[in-house]
């Protein structure tokens, strides 16, 4: 079933996508927090600062793009 | 070309930028960079970035930092298959899809198995492609055998019979995945580069990173 899963591609609802953004920008907030932190031990909370940061930006780029979309002449 | 004066002129050129200023590396009671490179084992750049790139975090782990390269091992290669598991053998496709393939290569051996078992993958969809286009010569002599097999939609064609290809929203999700992780891995080399390049081995100590008193 393992080898099935990275052969073929799996079938994902149309709803389902945008929320896989959220692991994806926790990837890109712990890696770049390991490399410019300067102590480990303030890791959790850089990644946990950067993640909101990003998934606010993020959703207030769709909202805007989506007022446009919805009442562009 | 990495020995001699070159990493020393270096190391000399980023104590004066504020790279390593942010890195922790500078300041009014930090060691001078150049000094302790000297005192210290060199860290080679050459060696720095091959790893960071074969292995996501071996570079991290070489300049005495494993924590962080375990760190940046694990979600790098958690991000790389997940984009493969979502998206199946054909997320990496250079034929295809070459700007991601050039980014999902950065993630180093990660990349490099991919695209071995997407190779292996379309050889099987050029023979299935060679098997049809003789079939069609065979049934029609004005069939142009050559333009059919060299097309991109008979390889689709056979991919959608293997069952391997992939649907437009899932490869958006499985190449982000794959590809973004390869640029992940492309900071950790660039800041492997870079500390190697100062000469920096360990972790920062805490005295070297408190705020000079004013």
């Amino acid at each position: 079933m393992i080898a099935a899963l990275f052969y073929n591609p799996v079938a994902l609802p149309w709803g389902l996508q945008v929320w896989l953004m959220l692991p994806l920008c926790l990837s890109v907030a712990v890696v770049y927090k390991t490399v410019r932190v300067k102590h480990l031990h303030q890791l959790p909370l850089a990644v946990l600062g950067l993640v909101c940061y990003i998934v606010l930006g993020l959703g207030a780029l769709g909202a805007a793009l989506a007022a446009v979309h919805a009442w562009w002449p | 070309m990495f020995t001699g004066k070159m990493p020393v002129l270096m190391a000399v050129l980023l104590e004066r930028s504020s790279v390593l200023d942010r890195m922790g590396y500078s300041g009014d009671n930090a060691p001078s960079i150049a000094m302790e490179m000297q005192r210290k084992r060199k860290p080679w750049m050459f060696v720095a970035a091959v790893l960071a790139w074969l292995v996501p975090g071996a570079g991290h782990v070489y300049l005495g930092r494993p924590v962080r390269g375990a760190i940046i091992f694990i979600i790098i290669a958690a991000t790389f298959w997940s984009g493969v598991g979502i998206g199946g053998v054909m997320t990496v496709d250079p034929r295809e899809q070459r700007w991601w393939f050039i980014a999902q290569m950065f993630a180093g051996s990660h990349g490099l198995i991919g695209w071995r078992r997407s190779r292996s993958i379309d050889i099987e969809a050029a023979q299935i492609v060679h098997d049809k286009a003789v079939q069609k010569l065979q049934a029609d002599r004005n069939f142009n055998a050559n333009r059919y097999a060299a097309s991109a939609a008979a390889r689709q064609e056979a991919l959608v019979e293997m069952g391997v290809a992939l649907p437009p929203q899932v490869a958006n999700v499985a190449q982000s995945y794959a590809g973004i992780a390869g640029l992940l891995n492309l900071l950790c080399i660039f800041d492997a580069l870079v500390l190697a390049a100062a000469g920096v081995s360990g972790e920062p100590r805490r005295e070297e990173t408190q705020e000079p008193s004013r």
